[in-house]
């Protein structure tokens, strides 16, 4: 997980800083760090999303190849 | 002559709208400066999908309308929840259901070209055993592009205290009774473990979000610079949820949770019990009905089991979340388990000490049932007997209790590790500060031990 954290990091701190004015928002950290981790998380949910794809065109691909005549059937 | 209405002293903070009663009926007034989204909630099919599928309580547009004010653009009858409860007063799985309850709507409502504005953990009750939605006002239109404005509330109010419930100490919950936002992020992630860093939704979601509020405490941005996809938004509602549904907490080792395996009782004792608790219930039929000390529900499943809608409460955080867990397997109806310490009840919260009923204030209930329980306040926790009757006869005009005497081997071990101070503790002293607050109906001896159990009604 180390690099993720370093990734993060980097990204919090490179981002351009921002004029101050007299008064407190504190929604804006959040606002902020929510777009860099949604950015983070799009790239994990496409991994995530291509991966399951990837499993169920196996598990398709193998209980094809396993099932015989009348398989699946629990009745038989 | 008009009615009067009160407004919920709890519902000020949203513009849309608020929650008044008029006549003891409950209504939700929604202001003209909501029904664009209203509409849309309505005419999307939003609210028909979110309420067929038990996810949001259920409401009607009343006619006529008792408005409030010039700006009401409709009135709206929501179902009463039966017993409202609150965060702190939650077992784990209660919060967690909550929690992806929440995430639940705010995918649907995204299907629906609607998101959240909110995400506050008050907006979710518990109907029919399970959670439900009941701020109506919560929905906003989806701007493409626009973060999700609850993002930091979701963090405080689900996110946070499950990581600290599920990593640090299960009665962490207990911070909500202070922070009625939600548990800062700074303080949450000084609370949770090391390890919790190496988690990516918590080291993104807790940590780094602790250190970028930090970082921008003092500073304030141009919102319109910020955008994130419609994708992106998903995949952040994605990475909530998994992050929730990972956080787990197993109910074990705490003091109760185990206690009808580990008691004393005999099988006949127990057996006798339930059949006097099953009788007064059958007779007097109350609507309501509040166990106290109830442990993992047993004996307030003979009262929801009648009908009579039961809230469990214990002081044990495992005890709660076995009754839960069992009120979500076996589909119950009727029973709430909830968390309280009577020695230091739920008081009243929020705003002007208003917006968070007390314990008391949600009363009364049409009956308690205080099995085994005497003997913990009156000598655990050194609360008088008569303080205990004037209490017990503010909640409730029923009043099942037992009397457990001193020679009961659950006292002798109460009263092994101190000294007895307690000469008053007998069963005659008991009936006599009773008495006082109480007519006491009938008393039966539970068969196979020295308790008494007493039907009381008050004077």
């Amino acid at each position: 997980m180390k690099p993720v954290f370093l990734i993060c990091l980097f990204l919090l701190l490179v981002l351009p800083s921002h004029q101050a004015f007299a008064y407190i928002d504190p929604g804006s950290g959040s606002y902020v760090l929510q777009m860099i981790v949604a950015a983070f998380f799009a790239i994990v949910f496409t991994l995530k999303m291509f991966w399951r794809s990837i499993r169920l065109f196996f598990s398709r691909f193998f209980s094809k190849n396993q099932d015989g005549p009348g398989a699946g059937n629990e009745n038989s | 002559m008009q009615e009067t209405k009160i407004v919920d002293p709890a519902s000020f903070r949203d513009p849309s709208g608020f929650v008044f009663t008029q006549q003891g009926v409950l209504y939700r007034q929604v202001q003209d400066s909501y029904r664009g989204q209203y509409e849309r909630l309505i005419g999307s099919g939003l609210y028909k999908e979110l309420v067929e599928c038990e996810l949001m309580v259920a409401h009607e547009e009343a006619n006529p309308a008792p408005a409030l004010g010039e700006s009401a653009y409709r009135i709206l009858r929501p179902e009463r929840i039966p017993f409202l409860s609150y965060p702190y007063e939650w077992s784990f799985s209660q919060l967690k259901d909550a929690a992806l309850l929440t995430l639940e709507i705010q995918k649907r409502s995204l299907q629906h070209g609607m998101v959240l504005k909110d995400a506050a953990a008050y907006n979710i009750q518990f109907l029919r055993g399970r959670p439900v939605l009941i701020d109506t006002l919560s929905f906003e239109h989806y701007k493409e592009g626009e973060p999700w404005v609850a993002y930091g509330q979701f963090c405080r109010h689900f996110l946070a205290p499950l990581a600290l419930m599920a990593h640090k100490d299960i009665r962490l919950n207990q911070l909500f009774r202070i922070f009625i936002d939600g548990i800062p992020l700074d303080l949450a992630a000084s609370l949770l473990p090391f390890g919790t860093r190496f988690k990516v939704s918590l080291m993104t979601h807790i940590h780094l979000h602790a250190r970028s509020q930090k970082h921008y405490e003092r500073k304030t941005i141009s919102r319109n610079r910020y955008r994130i996809s419609l994708y992106q938004f998903r995949a952040l509602m994605d990475s909530f949820e998994t992050a929730v549904r990972k956080l787990n907490w197993r109910p074990e080792g705490t003091e109760w949770g185990d206690y009808y395996e580990c008691t004393n009782y005999s099988g006949d004792s127990l057996e006798c019990k339930k059949q006097i608790v099953r009788e007064f219930i059958r007779n007097y039929r109350p609507e309501t009905v509040w166990d106290l000390g109830a442990n993992t529900g047993l004996f307030s499943r003979i009262a929801s089991d009648e009908g009579c809608y039961t809230v469990s409460f214990d002081i044990d955080p495992a005890a709660v979340e076995k009754n839960y867990r069992h009120v979500r397997q076996s589909r119950e109806v009727n029973l709430l388990p909830l968390l309280a310490d009577l020695s230091n009840p739920s008081p009243g919260l929020g705003y002007a000490n208003r917006e968070r009923m007390s314990f008391e204030q949600r009363g009364p209930a049409g009956a308690i049932l205080a099995l085994a329980l005497i003997h913990h306040m009156a000598i655990s926790n050194n609360v008088p007997l008569r303080k205990i009757a004037e209490y017990f006869s503010t909640l409730a005009g029923l009043l099942m209790i037992e009397f457990v005497p001193k020679n009961d081997s659950q006292v002798q071990r109460l009263l092994s590790t101190r000294e007895d101070v307690f000469p008053q503790y007998t069963q005659d002293h008991f009936e006599q500060e009773f008495g006082r607050f109480f007519n006491i109906k009938s008393s039966v001896r539970v068969s196979g031990s020295e308790r008494t159990l007493y039907l009381m009604q008050k004077r």
